[in-house]
């Protein structure tokens, strides 16, 4: 159930990066689909228990998979990263282009 | 060794970071890096015609972070260092901003080495991630004069789509990495070999996106036109083949890939050369050129770093010289040709005694059948191309400008590289033979190829287009990976 909520995250996520004809619009639904891989990692690290994997020697308890997680951590500041320098890239296009179509955009440097 | 190699590989991020408190290093440092990083290609194989040493490094324990150092990582070394070394002599003061290009090209270059020499799921995914925003950097600053606007706009277009193109890949490829994560509990390579067919076509299609392979790669003509040639010089010398490296490793560890990967090696090599040939302009030529060669680079896995090594000295050439202008005298230039042209040209199309030929003719003998022929017959598109662009370069010297220092080393650096690597065990018979016939019937082509007035055509290469190009190979890889497993079942 919640596997397949995460897929159709991901699948929206898609769906709107090429559906959307807005630059903004598509970056976000880029976020969406970065945070329905995320939720995935997170998902299958789950499988094996939920508790936080920190030892505790007194319980026995079912752990999380830390690997996918510390994976999946690097990935979420490289995603921010390459978000935020995108956002940076459409700030100065807005200039020239203040509807950020990506059409309109598209035919004003071929036109060039 | 280890610690040699771990040194090496995290020198070009500590140099870039230094350079910001000292920004006079900022050129001798990437020049260092560049030749640091030749001679440790050269203490592992990674000259043409000598026998490599592998390298394996365990970096965690159990998880498979690793690192690997074969052949074809040390071909692929050489490449960068070269690459480098020379694109950091034109990077510089007469261009605004030219050292915070240079830390860039720094970092590009550090993370290029790390995807090459790993051999594990999620170093490729950093090292690629890096890579791809060092490369956006480089995209869209360009080196630029005093007098130019601070960001041309086509340049920061071109940029923005690579970076979102590369950027949702690399999501799918996150989630083949899970999966395989969850089946074979490690992140090494060697686990793809137990990976669902779903895993397989989600990673494929991250790496097939980032080294600009078959469809995937519509992104790249466009972005090789419109960015400044030094900056392509460094794309096509080896940050997309780094894409291609990646999938090459990963296909030597799971069969399923490597089954598929004739398929999509002669879709790229196809694909590319029927658009080059329908093209005008050198730039455009050089471009899809380019996407036909990167099916050549993943032909033959054994011989895929010999290949990125030739190819990455010839497309940097090829791009260099036909911006520059043109300034050679005579003993250099027949017929007012720039002779980074001519050499490059010359290994592109593989004329034996240059590197190019080598490595096509050991890539091709390793193949089957079908594959060999067809990529024959793509050689022959290749030499059309090679003698378009020669034929394409402005004969008439009007304004004689002097040919900058810097062609002259790229011309002794690069084009001495292609000129110098000579595996005799390319020089067989029948491939000297095929060679020669391949070359006078592309020759022959691209002579009457110039006279055949060619329709102006417009092939969509906007963002929706990349993007939906790459999830209708998605969807193939899917089907067909998946396909391909259960027939093989019993």
């Amino acid at each position: 159930m919640l596997n397949a909520a995460i897929i159709i995250t991901i699948i929206l996520g898609f769906l709107g990066v090429v559906v959307k004809r807005n630059l903004i619009m598509k970056i976000i639904a880029m976020d969406v689909m970065s945070t329905g891989v995320i939720a995935f990692f997170v998902l299958w690290a789950a499988r094996g228990g939920v508790f936080t994997p920190i030892y505790k020697p007194w319980r026995e308890l079912a752990y999380a998979d830390p690997v996918p997680q510390g994976v999946i951590l690097t990935a979420i500041v490289i995603g921010l990263s390459v978000q935020a320098l995108m956002l940076v890239g459409v700030m100065k296009l807005s200039r020239n282009h203040p509807t950020l179509e990506v059409e309109s955009i598209e035919q004003a440097i071929t036109d060039d | 060794m280890t610690e040699l190699t771990l040194i090496w590989v995290a020198l070009p991020f500590l140099l870039a970071f230094t350079t910001y408190w000292v920004p006079v290093l900022t050129r001798p440092a990437v020049m260092g890096m560049a030749v640091v990083t030749v001679a440790y290609a050269v203490k592992h194989g990674g000259l043409p015609g000598t026998p490599s040493l592998p390298l394996e490094l365990n970096l965690l324990d159990h998880f498979g972070v690793t690192l690997r150092i074969d052949g074809n990582a040390a071909a692929m070394l050489l490449a960068h260092g070269l690459v480098t070394l020379v694109v950091a002599l034109y990077l510089d003061r007469r261009f605004v901003g030219s050292r915070f290009l240079a830390m860039q090209l720094l970092i590009v270059h550090g993370s290029a080495n790390a995807v090459v020499i790993s051999a594990d799921l999620v170093s490729v995914y950093v090292a690629l991630e890096v890579l791809s925003i060092g490369v956006f950097l480089l995209l869209t600053y360009g080196r630029r004069a005093e007098q130019q606007p601070r960001v041309g706009e086509c340049q920061l277009w071109v940029g923005l789509r690579y970076l979102f193109m590369s950027n949702v890949a690399m999501l799918f490829y996150l989630m083949g990495t899970v999966l395989v994560y969850v089946r074979t509990g490690s992140l090494a390579m060697s686990g793809l070999a137990a990976a669902s067919p779903t895993a397989l076509a989600l990673i494929a299609i991250g790496l097939l996106a980032k080294g600009a392979i078959f469809i995937p790669g519509l992104w790249l003509p466009l972005t090789y036109i419109t960015a400044d040639p030094v900056i392509v010089a460094v794309l096509s010398g080896f940050t997309t083949k780094a894409g291609a490296m990646a999938l090459v490793r990963c296909s030597q560890a799971a069969p399923v890939l490597l089954g598929w990967l004739p398929y999509l090696s002669a879709g790229s090599a196809v694909f590319g050369i029927a658009f080059a040939l329908l093209s005008r302009t050198p730039q455009r030529l050089l471009a899809w050129s380019s996407v036909s060669q990167m099916g050549f680079v993943i032909a033959a896995p054994e011989w895929a770093g010999l290949y990125g090594l030739a190819h990455g000295l010839a497309k940097p050439l090829l791009f260099i010289g036909a911006a520059a202008p043109q300034g050679w005298r005579w003993p250099m230039a027949v017929a007012g040709r720039s002779p980074l042209l001519m050499v490059g040209a010359a290994s592109l199309a593989g004329v034996p005694g240059t590197l190019g030929y080598a490595a096509k003719a050991l890539s091709l003998a390793a193949l089957a059948p079908w594959h060999e022929w067809l990529l024959t017959l793509v050689t022959i598109g290749t030499t059309c191309v090679g003698i378009r662009v020669l034929l394409a370069s402005p004969t008439t010297l009007t304004s004689p400008h002097q040919a900058g220092w810097q062609d002259k080393v790229a011309l002794l650096i690069w084009g001495g590289g292609l000129l110098w690597g000579w595996v005799p065990a390319a020089y067989s018979s029948a491939s000297l033979l095929k060679a020669l016939l391949s070359l006078s019937l592309g020759i022959l082509l691209g002579w009457f190829w110039e006279r055949i007035p060619l329709k102006p055509w417009c092939l969509n290469e906007g963002l929706e287009a990349v993007i939906g190009g790459l999830s209708v190979v998605l969807l193939l890889a899917l089907v067909l990976f998946g396909g391909v497993n259960y027939a093989a079942l019993p």
